[in-house]
């Protein structure tokens, strides 16, 4: 069961400037806590202590891809509905579509993003997911 | 910015601006040493290599403002991607035109006005 209120946001992301500007514009302007990975390695290390409300995942990462680490988020039973929102710089509609099918994927937000928009973009799309 | 911005996220968000603005060159010689070796020797790991460096700086450009750079990486991302999925292969034809594709890149890069 999804908690209604949103506070923890696990971020999966490999890049730094994209980790540190989304952490900045979360932390200061959408009012959440945040906890950075730089991994999806790390990201399956780190849910557990973090127990994370929503996991803001990168699709295109070197060693393992957003959607490998959502398949192995969702064989921890804890963590079978957390819910997911990608983010990737592939725009393609077909892609995005594939994404979005995947079980407990709130939305997508594309890369690059506007950092004074994004806690916004994820309030609606947890909103709207939640019908609150 | 908008001028009802809380001022804790506009100083940090100037100061990471700044910051990547100076380590631009640096970015852009790394990227020019990833195609480089793409191009001499395209192996997976090279194909891979260069593809990460030309996606990040597209998406941490844009974070930025910069646009332009933004879109110029994602035409050139749009050039290597194929050989990292394997549509395409390396032969050498095709590394003729990824050269001068890359050689069009990185001079735009290089004479780009921050």
């Amino acid at each position: 069961m999804a908690p209604l209120e949103l506070n923890k946001i696990l971020h999966v992301e490999d890049e730094y400037d994209i980790q540190t500007v989304t952490k900045l514009s979360l932390e200061t302007l959408g009012g959440f806590a945040v906890h950075t990975c730089g991994s999806g390695k790390d990201a399956l290390t780190d849910i557990y202590d973090y127990n994370p409300d929503l996991i803001l995942l990168d699709v295109m990462m070197p060693d393992m891809d957003g959607p490998s680490v959502l398949k192995e988020i969702r064989k921890i039973e804890q963590f079978q509905n957390t819910p997911i929102i990608f983010m990737t710089a592939k725009a393609q509609t077909n892609e995005i579509e594939t994404y979005k099918s995947y079980p407990g994927v709130l939305g997508i937000i594309v890369k690059p993003f506007n950092a004074v928009l994004l806690p916004q973009e994820i309030k609606d799309l947890w909103r709207n997911h939640y019908g609150i | 910015m908008g001028y009802d911005l809380p001022e804790e996220f506009q100083s940090k968000f100037k100061l990471l601006k700044q910051e990547y603005i100076d380590k631009l060159p640096q970015m852009i010689s790394e990227l020019s040493i990833a195609i480089n070796d793409f191009l001499q020797d395209p192996t997976e790991e090279s194909i891979k290599k260069a593809y990460t460096v030309v996606h990040n700086l597209s998406g941490s450009s844009g974070l930025y403002g910069y646009s332009d750079i933004s879109k110029k990486s994602k035409e050139f991302d749009k050039i290597i991607k194929p050989f990292l999925e394997k549509t395409e292969l390396p032969t050498e034809e095709n590394i003729i035109l990824v050269r001068q594709k890359f050689m069009e890149y990185l001079s735009f890069l290089q004479n780009y006005n921050l």
